[in-house]
């Protein structure tokens, strides 16, 4: 369903200073997957996130979203996918019922699909209530709430997540958790990038490491973590690589 | 603790000085001081070439000391349109508030260094606006150094007072729309009234108007009281008495002693103001729209949500009716075979007019961050583009048609020339709208701390106003080089080659924008 070939990222200055954010990276998940996305403070997780959602250009490789080239045909490309950044960027002077009004008819959500979704997704979250206020009176949590209603209402094939746990309740944050293995259980492909190593864990089937913008380990979560868990293999790869 | 503060006062006013590059970029700070600095002689020069023609007027009446008078109060508006809006953003609805004060950081210190950055700020405009009018009296009134060092030093003081009436009413502003709905609205209401009242102000000072105030040759006394600090300092250079710049001194330093007491007051009190708002619920309702009208729909929004953005705009839009009016009072006096020259002078200083501060100069920058959002949907760069191009349009159209209404009802027109008008102003709307978008796409500030950074200071508003200044006075550049062409064409001829000019300046930028305007925006 997600396909990133030797996908590579610089972000440079005309003074010939520049940074690979994101080195050569590889990887595809298929429909039905979750996949964790970890790594330190400026690894390059966002970076990959955003270049998949085609928020920002990169200068090698390719992104196919369900066989479609994202740079090649973006808007087809974005149509099968949802991208929640890690912090909720929404239209502050709107109501949240017309922020997900504009997000279905951005994805042509028909009014009755779109109903259904709402409430479905609104009422599990805790924030239904609220759809009718304007957004820049949310709080942080709220936000964050109506921005996976608006990723999760047009039913996308790939859903891309940036620390999609941040600033939720544990009631949300549990919500949010079944939420995603029932999309996964429909034909979904969930990537999210995490520090809360104990949930992925849990949640994801397949994990995916990367340091300094290149990847070093790639594969199911059960293969790769063996008999330690997720914390322990995670600080054990980074020493790994540090000493070398 | 001097430390600390002289600290927050670097960064705040790398803050300011960084603000009017680029936002991505990291260019040194000297650099981006030397922009601004460059910025401010040259509205120096624009605005000492205007007190010039005031000091004329008031030369020929015998009183040319007035123009100091006139000078100080166009100095005292332009601080306060500056200081409401940024005493607000920097005190009263502080975003670095809840940063700043679990900090071990004295909030004495905090004030001070806000108070000091704001201050300089604040010294910039003032300057900015009261030392030509010194360099235009002293072009007329003998030289004198005791008066010079006088107004040397007042430079340095002008601020103050009007800093403490900006602190009051930023302070009022927030304190009277902390509980209510439509806060910004508010406030836009407000800068309107005080845009409307400059733009008045400057109406009358270019109209020669102004010389009836003071026909006694005094200050009347209501400058007096509402500007209190005026009457001594004109005392003091006019005839170097030295009581009187004391006095002037005297109320300065008494001004800003008032003025960080209320500052202080207010940061205090500032995480209040916008936590107790409450906002309405409305009933939800499922309604599909076309993406285009809901793009519209947001510009719209944003615009009337964003007071210094909505001020910013709509004053080039007032001012457009106020030319029109004075133009077309002049004209009347005019014989009627110069009234078809009158329609085209009245037009290149209509887009001179609305073309200083249209949306398109700062749309990406007022998006933010939520660019990313949009970036990340399905919306073609065309179809946000074409939304931003049409707000501007619907927004300026209205104004534009009045003004041509206002011009031809009072001074007279051939039809012809009401429609070559007409389509000269629209046709150079859209050009320079299309071209204030993609100059914006070049030089974006999506990441900002106030607002005024975003609409106020960023480097597209110089380019889009550059373009405004060059479009208006294209043909009075051609006439100048080829005077001949005054007697052969006819000045419809004139405007018809402006249309095409302006047409052609936007084909040429539409087809930029559809070759480089995506890669542009995806770099924002």
């Amino acid at each position: 369903m997600l396909e990133i070939k030797s996908l590579s990222k610089i972000y440079g200055s005309k003074n010939g200073e520049s940074k690979k954010a994101v080195d050569n990276l590889t990887l595809s998940i298929d429909g039905g997957q979750i996949m964790a996305f970890i790594g330190h403070n400026g690894a390059g997780k966002t970076t990959t996130l955003k270049a998949i959602a085609g928020i920002i250009d990169f200068d090698e490789g390719q992104i196919l979203i369900d066989g479609i080239d994202i740079k090649k045909e973006p808007m087809k490309a974005k149509m099968e996918i949802a991208y929640l950044p890690d912090n909720p960027q929404l239209f502050e002077h709107s109501r949240g019922i017309e922020q997900i009004n504009f997000i279905c008819d951005v994805f042509g959500v028909s009014e009755k699909e779109r109903e259904a979704k709402t409430e479905f997704y609104a009422k599990r979250l805790g924030i239904y209530d609220d759809l009718g206020g304007k957004i820049s009176t949310y709080s942080h949590g709220m936000k964050q709430k109506l921005a996976i209603v608006c990723a999760l209402v047009h039913n996308p094939k790939v859903l891309l997540m940036d620390e999609p746990f941040v600033g939720l309740d544990p009631v949300s944050s549990h919500e949010l958790k079944e939420i995603l293995k029932e999309k996964s259980s429909t034909g979904v492909a969930i990537f999210y990038s995490t520090h809360v190593l104990e949930v992925a864990e849990k949640l994801c089937s397949h994990v995916a490491i990367i340091k300094k913008g290149k990847l070093l380990c790639l594969g199911k979560m059960d293969e790769i973590r063996g008999n330690k868990d997720l914390e322990q293999l995670f600080l054990e790869i980074e020493n790994e690589k540090n000493d070398n | 603790m001097r430390k600390t503060t002289t600290d927050l006062i670097k960064i705040y006013l790398k803050q300011t000085f960084s603000s009017f590059g680029n936002s991505k970029k990291v260019s040194p700070l000297w650099k981006n001081a030397l922009f601004f600095i460059c910025l401010m002689i040259f509205v120096a020069a624009a605005l000492g070439s205007s007190f010039y023609g005031i000091a004329q007027q008031f030369a020929s009446a015998g009183m040319v000391e007035m123009v100091l008078v006139v000078g100080l109060i166009f100095s005292a508006f332009m601080t306060l349109m500056f200081t409401v809006f940024e005493q607000q953003a920097v005190f009263f609805r502080a975003k670095d508030f809840e940063m700043l004060s679990p900090l071990p950081i004295k909030p004495v210190q905090i004030v001070v260094a806000k108070f000091a950055s704001s201050y300089l700020n604040c010294l910039f405009f003032s300057t900015a606006s009261s030392f030509p009018v010194f360099v235009v009296y002293f072009c007329f009134a003998p030289i004198s150094i005791v008066p010079i060092i006088y107004c040397i030093i007042s430079l340095f003081l002008l601020p103050s007072f009007i800093m403490l009436i900006g602190n009051a009413l930023g302070f009022l502003i927030s304190l009277l729309t902390a509980k209510m709905k439509n806060k910004n609205m508010v406030t836009t209401i407000f800068s309107l009234v005080l845009t409307i009242g400059l733009v008045v102000f400057i109406s009358l000072s270019s109209s020669g108007s102004l010389t009836s105030l003071f026909t006694s040759g005094e200050i009347p006394l209501w400058i007096k009281i509402v500007l209190p600090y005026i009457w001594p300092l004109f005392e003091s250079i006019t005839a170097g008495t030295f009581l009187f710049f004391l006095m002037f001194l005297g109320i300065c330093f008494v001004c800003l002693a008032l003025s960080v007491t209320l500052s202080t007051f207010a940061f205090n009190r500032s995480s209040l103001s916008d936590k107790s708002s409450s906002s309405k619920k409305i009933s939800i309702t499922y309604k599909s729209r076309p993406v285009f009208s809901t793009l519209l729909k947001k510009e719209f929004k944003t615009f009337f949500n964003m007071p210094i953005y909505c001020t910013n705009c709509f004053m080039g839009a007032i001012m457009t009716i106020v030319l029109a009016l004075i133009l077309s009072l002049t004209t009347q006096d005019v014989p009627s075979e110069l009234a078809p020259m009158f329609a085209v002078i009245f037009s290149m200083c209509a887009i001179c007019c609305f073309g200083s501060a249209l949306p398109t100069y700062v749309t990406f920058n007022v998006d933010g961050p939520n660019i990313e959002t949009t970036k990340s949907l399905p919306i073609s760069f065309e179809k946000i583009a074409l939304s931003k191009i049409i707000f501007s349009v619907v927004l300026y159209l209205p104004f534009i048609v009045i003004a041509n209404i206002l011009f031809f009802s009072i001074s007279g027109g051939e039809i012809l020339m009401i429609i070559f008008s007409l389509l000269t102003q629209i046709s150079s709307l859209v050009a320079m709208v299309t071209v204030g978008l993609y100059i914006n796409l070049k030089y974006p500030k999506v990441n900002w701390t106030t607002e005024t950074q975003a609409v106020k200071q960023s480097i597209s508003v110089f380019y889009g106003v550059m373009v405004a200044f060059a479009l208006s006075l294209l043909p009075f550049a051609i006439v100048m080089i080829f005077p001949q062409i005054l007697s052969i064409l006819a000045p419809w001829i004139f405007m018809l080659i402006h249309i095409g000019i302006t047409l052609v300046l936007f084909a040429t930028f539409s087809i930029l924008l559809k070759k480089q305007g995506n890669s542009l925006y995806l770099k924002l």
